[in-house]
């Protein structure tokens, strides 16, 4: 779905079902032409990483591997084989928490010769819900530079966001975290200019959605974390590391990265 | 029905003790408002029921629980369906000739639940007799014998009523609320479909019987699946368009369940409407994969009356990003709190769909004698209170006239292989023939 607004000369694109949420993108100061001609190309781009990195999707290249990594070791694309160096990484900066496998990374074996991607153990997938929207926004930062867009607003399903530049009426975009819990309550403001943030929690209506792989348990907290950083991927891995890493080691996981800025909320 | 029951219904429809703007586009239930009980004084309908079978048992067990009814006669021809009743209304009178319940001067109102091609003559006498008639649908077994019944109703200016249970079911009516309020934007076409997967058969005691137990199979006294089951979902053409067809085609078979029963058991009819627009009805008893349901399809969004479900054409705009387009259209900057767990599409509207009213109450129209929740016991409520009063209620009689006569034109079509127009003789003073 798409709308100009002449206006305001302000393109809304969206893709109501995608990566397992919603796509909002506000494309602003380019032209109706040059506007749609961005949006058609980044809803491309999103669509082709759906089918890429989605494992509820039977066809795409990372249900391929959940289905055949046990057996035999699987070739890995080069755009793939490239994340999961980069989740490999991740796994060690967050100190285990981010943790692709949901359950034990050590359970997978990357070929750095071959490029090919083995489970150690049956049962093993891979699930990349917790970095595939940061991968998709940045990809989304690429293609909005090269065309030479320095003002949008790309919202993924409001647990993953992008501001690039300002607001045109102010001097970043200001984007409030409400309480899940209570209603018009707001935790608190995050102002990103160039920057993504990313938002983890459990809500009333969607408990327990998000796995501690040092346990094998669920999160049951009221906890809400949001992370802000100039690198989407990064916000993304954060936001799921701090929802479940204990206190004590916060600090040394933030050490890793370079962030903006972090909201960590434990409701009572 | 109850106090509270009725005021349970009012609620769904949130009309506060039946007043307000609601009610002036819901005629027919004005009567049915909570305010109007005052008017009734505590009294109780006496009420006949003539034709004690399955339906007729159902209506009883409903009207017991009715403090406005008092259930005075039974009758039946069938002597073990008569007994039945009698066990459950040891009080009343029994008859095995209506003629004499009609001569009754005790008997203020009538409910008629007996095969089809008995509900015209039984209705028209009974109104010529004085009685208010509640009449199960369709109305009547041919095109004569519905316009009859509607003349002798508008000419006796008795009390009619038909079982068109759709018009005192709470999700239809919001349902409809909404078609009419442009909530699905222009409608393009009705879909009515009924899947059964069974022989409809009752069982017989000994064979000279089967004519009359299974009466619904046979054309002598029943439009098989058009008068039983397509007469409820063909109204829906009428409330949701305000306007009738102006011609019929389809086609009918006897397919599948071949055992001496010659009505169709297999059939496909298209309702034509002037503006284009189309009304389907499709009933097939041997398979019941898609059950029951009435679907109507607008350019912004589809209702399914039955499961009281609306989808919406396109998703809704997430709200905060309307909000944000908001602001920058009116050149003001803000806040917007939208920042949270992931949205799962899952539960959205376009999806799942959204319950029309809360607490809905769905069946999948396998029940062949009545199901709860359905609308039929706050319709025959209302017929109590119209028989207290005196007062005809608006609209009813018209819809279930002309979904009886589309049900019967459908039939005539597929009969005779052949577009019928809609006949000059059978158009009343409703809708666009007003």
């Amino acid at each position: 779905m798409v709308a100009f607004y002449e206006s305001s000369n302000l393109l809304h694109g969206s893709l109501p079902y995608i990566m397992g949420t919603r796509l909002d993108a506000l494309i602003l100061n380019v032209g109706e032409a040059e506007a749609k001609a961005i949006w058609e190309r980044m809803s491309g781009e999103i669509i082709r990483l759906d089918g890429l990195l989605n494992k509820f999707d039977p066809e795409s290249e990372l249900s391929f591997i959940n289905r055949q990594a046990y057996e035999t070791p699987v070739p890995v694309c080069d755009e793939l084989w490239n994340i999961l160096l980069d989740c490999e990484l991740y796994h060690k900066l967050s100190l285990g928490y981010f943790d692709i496998t949901l359950k034990d990374f050590r359970q997978i074996y990357l070929d750095k010769e071959e490029h090919t991607l083995r489970f150690l153990e049956e049962g093993i997938q891979l699930d990349l819900g917790g970095y595939a929207k940061g991968y998709a926004l940045e990809k989304i930062r690429d293609i909005l530079q090269r065309e030479k867009c320095f003002q949008a607003l790309i919202n993924f399903g409001n647990s993953s966001i992008l501001g690039l530049g300002t607001h045109p009426y102010g001097e970043n975009w200001s984007i409030g975290i409400p309480n899940p819990y209570i209603l018009q309550e707001n935790l608190g403001t995050m102002l990103l200019k160039n920057t993504a943030m990313s938002t983890s929690g459990n809500m009333p209506t969607h408990t327990k959605h998000i796995l501690d792989p040092h346990t094998g348990l669920y999160s049951a907290k009221r906890r809400v974390v949001s992370v802000s950083s100039a690198n989407a991927i990064e916000a993304e891995i954060l936001s799921t590391t701090l929802m479940v890493a204990d206190k004590e080691n916060i600090p040394e996981i933030l050490s890793h990265f370079q962030i903006n800025q972090y909201l960590l909320f434990d409701l009572p | 029905m109850t106090e509270l029951g009725r005021r349970d219904f009012f609620k769904q429809l949130s009309v506060i003790g039946g007043g307000g703007l609601l009610l002036s586009s819901l005629p027919w239930l004005e009567g049915f408002a909570t305010d109007k009980q005052k008017e009734l004084k505590g009294e109780r309908a006496k009420i006949a029921i003539i034709g004690t079978g399955s339906r007729g048992l159902y209506h009883i067990n409903n009207l017991l629980a009715m403090p406005n009814a008092d259930i005075v006669a039974l009758c039946d021809i069938y002597p073990p369906h008569l007994e039945e009743a009698g066990v459950l209304c040891p009080k009343a009178k029994k008859y095995t000739d209506y003629h004499e319940v009609l001569a009754s001067p005790d008997i203020e109102g009538v409910l008629i639940a007996c095969p089809l091609h008995e509900h015209a003559p039984i209705t028209i006498a009974a109104l010529n007799a004085g009685k208010h008639v509640f009449c199960e649908k369709s109305m009547a077994r041919t095109l004569e014998q519905c316009k009859a019944m509607y003349d002798t109703y508008k000419s006796t200016g008795k009390v009619l009523y038909i079982g068109q249970q759709r018009l005192f079911d709470a999700k239809y009516i919001k349902a409809l609320e909404k078609v009419h309020q442009g909530g699905i934007g222009e409608v393009v076409g009705i879909r009515n479909f009924w899947f059964r997967n069974n022989d409809w058969r009752r069982p017989v005691p000994e064979p000279a019987l089967e004519r009359q137990i299974n009466w619904r199979l046979y054309k002598e006294y029943s439009g098989g699946l058009m008068t039983e089951l397509a007469t409820h979902q063909l109204q829906i053409g009428s409330w949701a368009l305000k306007s009738i067809p102006d011609y019929v085609m389809g086609s009918g078979d006897l397919a599948f369940w071949k055992d001496g029963r010659d009505v169709y058991d297999n059939v496909n009819v298209i309702y034509h409407y002037e503006s284009g627009v189309k009304m389907t009805f499709e009933s097939i008893i041997s398979n019941k994969r898609y059950g029951m349901d009435e679907q109507i399809l607008g350019h912004t969004g589809t209702l399914e009356l039955a499961q009281g479900k609306y989808y919406p054409e396109e998703p809704k705009p997430a709200p905060g990003i309307q909000q944000l387009i908001n602001q920058i259209e009116h050149k003001a900057f803000d806040n917007i709190s939208i920042a949270g767990p992931s949205w799962v599409p899952e539960t959205a509207a376009d999806v799942q769909g959204e319950y029309i009213v809360k607490n809905v109450k769905t069946h999948d129209g396998s029940n062949t004698t009545g199901a709860v929740g359905d609308g039929s016991v706050e319709l025959v409520s209302s017929f109590c209170d119209s028989v207290i009063t005196g007062k005809p209620i608006p609209v009813l009689v018209e819809e279930a006239y002309y979904s009886s006569v589309l049900a019967l034109l459908g039939l005539q079509a597929m009969e005779e292989h052949r577009i019928i127009e809609f006949p000059e003789e059978y158009k009343i003073p409703y809708l666009n023939h007003a």
